[in-house]
């Protein structure tokens, strides 16, 4: 199912991705078996740009980031395939040179920003301590470094700040201190999991420009997981929708909202708000998609959205559809791709 | 503030009561020991001690003395008890101190260790050796430690606080207390030592999970740093909790120990005084005991405060 080619390579850029997936699964032991959780995922990010990694709940977007990052616990999952990141394979390298990694080429911003700080620390503790564990400077610098990183997540009255408790702090300012510890060692590759979810909606939009901005000021290239395809419209250059493990479609975020290729996609557009009026123009009423995601440890023969898709045939109960050239631009897997009938 | 000396009276009041609805009195036990039970001699005592006055006037007057700082004489000595009491307190507390220290220290140091490799080799031992601290009696530990030590290795004294008949001062005395203090000290926190391994490792297992822990491990801090800076500060919170509540049962607990080891301790001195009926020396060292708690209570919320900034002074 390894794709060589993918959207955009023999394009403009032909520099090599910054990071490039191949063939990543991840399974977890669990003690009823083995459980394939993601099944044989390219993906590749350019510098600079940011990838939108969609798709429902349990369907591998934030294990595909947590094994970036090689933050499962080893004895629990295990990881496949390879992961290159500037040329290096993450998944061979020893632990204290993937230490160094973590947090200063790539970082990551969790979706918890209340539980993802340490309670008896300082917001001044944390940003120091993230600076001091990759950057060889006095403290004094690393807490003027931390003052400019709060400026810099428009933090109100950041000298102050510094001195404080998480607990003291709103959901929304938790949210920016993680954004400042994140980019502390101004990362290459920023991976957000849902980084707005637990938030209100008006702090959203407002994270959501504060992480557009950063990423112009400084050029990260962003994976953005989410499951809110409003997010992923204003946002996003690339999306990847994934569906129980697998890779379904590829595409530039434009040509997603505007034509998307797999039933599934078309079925998420269909379900959130901002695609029904795009894709009728007028009112319609929300549609969920039927039935539920299929266990990982008992897949469905064929393609795994198959049970669910209105447009399924036979072969779609015999074959897995491999992830081919879509019609225009992009990949997508499915046998009979195209727009909604 | 207020809370703890309003405990303190309820405490005594509660005390009073328990030991007059005791059996026997201590004329009775003065008159047994002199080998006569003269009846116009015990009269004498018995208003001499003011165990004739109704109950309700006894435990006013007991109050009143309280009030003012006065506990009253021995019956048995003819010395305050507060001077009794501060000839063995400092045992006491030392013998406290080092084994609460002692509790702490490894039971903390194993429940990390514990935590750190869970499921493996140094875990299962851990356990193991937590496990059978934990069953193991005092006193028969404490036995069993005298004969090992003392009797068939000869390395450590079996009993006192001190060498008898030397005049040892400064380091060398402080050296042959430290020789005297270790066999009690051990028996005294194998049992709480077991305990706080078990909490400790349940409670860094715990925070282990949290999501804070995962994102410092996500800025590539080192095992060793998350486990030090991000876990076990974490973790302590419900170590300082159980210390604090376990004070008063480790003062128990050192009655039987400072009798097998005979130190010269307030165990002691409570469990000869019973036995006496020298209530006015009982209620005294109850009256201490309490305190003693009630401080190390506060001692333990003025932790609280330090490891956790989320309490704040003042608020309850």
């Amino acid at each position: 199912m390894a794709q060589a080619t993918d959207p955009g390579a023999d394009g403009a850029n032909p520099a090599p991705p910054l990071l490039r997936l191949r063939g990543v699964s991840v399974t977890f032991k669990t003690s009823k078996g083995l459980s394939p959780v993601v099944r044989g995922l390219d993906l590749d990010i350019r510098a600079g740009e940011t990838v939108a990694l969609v798709g429902e709940s349990g369907c591998g977007k934030s294990v595909t980031a947590l094994s970036i990052l090689r933050l499962l616990p080893p004895a629990h999952a295990s990881i496949g395939g390879s992961i290159l990141f500037e040329g290096r394979d993450l998944l061979s390298l020893p632990l204290k040179d993937m230490q160094d990694v973590r947090g200063d080429s790539i970082s990551m911003v969790f979706q918890e920003p209340m539980t993802s700080l340490n309670p008896v620390m300082t917001i001044g503790e944390h940003l120091v301590e993230t600076i001091r564990q990759h950057r060889r400077v006095s403290r004094a610098e690393a807490l003027r470094q931390g003052i400019e990183l709060l400026k810099a997540v428009r933090m109100p009255d950041p000298e102050r700040r510094m001195a404080e408790y998480p607990h003291r702090l709103s959901g929304g300012q938790r949210q920016r201190v993680m954004i400042a510890r994140a980019i502390a060692c101004r990362p290459k590759l920023l991976l957000a999991d849902e980084p707005t979810t637990a938030l209100d909606v008006t702090v959203q939009a407002q994270i959501l420009a504060l992480l557009r901005q950063l990423q112009q000021d400084f050029g990260i290239a962003i994976l953005l997981i989410t499951h809110d395809l409003r997010v992923v419209a204003d946002f996003a250059d690339r999306v990847v929708v994934m569906y129980a493990g697998r890779k379904v479609e590829d595409t530039v975020a434009g040509r997603l909202f505007g034509a998307p290729q797999h039933p599934y996609t078309q079925g998420l557009l269909a379900a959130t708000p901002r695609g029904m009026r795009d894709a009728a123009g007028g009112r319609r009423r929300l549609r969920e998609i039927a039935g539920t995601v299929p266990d990982p440890m008992a897949p469905p023969p064929g393609c795994p959205f198959q049970p669910r898709c209105s447009r399924a045939i036979e072969q779609c109960g015999r074959e897995l559809p491999l992830l081919g050239p879509a019609d225009g631009d992009g990949l997508v897997a499915c046998f009979r791709p195209g727009a909604a009938p | 503030m207020w809370q703890g000396a309003i405990t303190i009276v309820a405490i005594a009041i509660f005390n009073f009561c328990l030991i007059h609805m005791a059996p026997g009195s201590p004329v009775d036990v003065l008159a047994g020991e002199s080998g006569t039970a003269d009846p116009a001699m015990m009269e004498e005592l018995t208003r001499r001690f003011n165990l004739d006055q109704p109950f309700h006037v006894q435990l006013f007057s007991y109050l009143w003395n309280m009030a003012q700082l006065n506990l009253g004489q021995s019956y048995r000595d003819n010395q305050p008890v507060v001077t009794l009491i501060l000839a063995r307190l400092p045992a006491t507390l030392l013998l406290m101190a080092s084994a609460i220290g002692a509790a702490f220290l490894f039971g903390l140091l194993l429940g990390v260790v514990s935590a750190r490799f869970v499921g493996r080799a140094a875990d299962e031992g851990i356990s193991f050796f937590a496990l059978v601290s934990y069953a193991t009696p005092t006193f028969w530990s404490g036995l069993m430690l005298i004969t090992l030590f003392s009797v068939k290795l000869g390395w450590l004294p079996s009993s006192g606080m001190m060498t008898i008949g030397s005049d040892k001062t400064g380091l060398a005395f402080m050296l042959d207390v430290g020789r005297h203090l270790i066999l009690p000290t051990l028996s005294l926190s194998l049992f709480y030592m077991a305990i706080y391994t078990r909490l400790m490792r349940a409670s860094m297992l715990e925070v282990y999970g949290l999501d804070y822990v995962r994102s410092a491990r996500a800025r590539g801090l080192s095992e060793a740093r998350v486990a030090f800076r991000h876990v076990l500060r974490n973790a302590l919170l419900p170590m300082v909790t159980m210390v604090g509540v376990q004070v008063g049962s480790i003062l128990g607990g050192s009655v039987v120990v400072e009798t097998v080891y005979g130190w010269p301790g307030l165990g002691r001195l409570a469990f000869e005084s019973v036995g006496r009926r020298d209530y006015n020396l009982l209620l005294a060292i109850l009256l201490f005991s309490s305190v003693m708690v009630i401080v190390t209570n506060l001692v333990v919320d003025i932790i609280y405060t330090l490891l956790d900034p989320r309490i704040e002074h003042g608020k309850k």
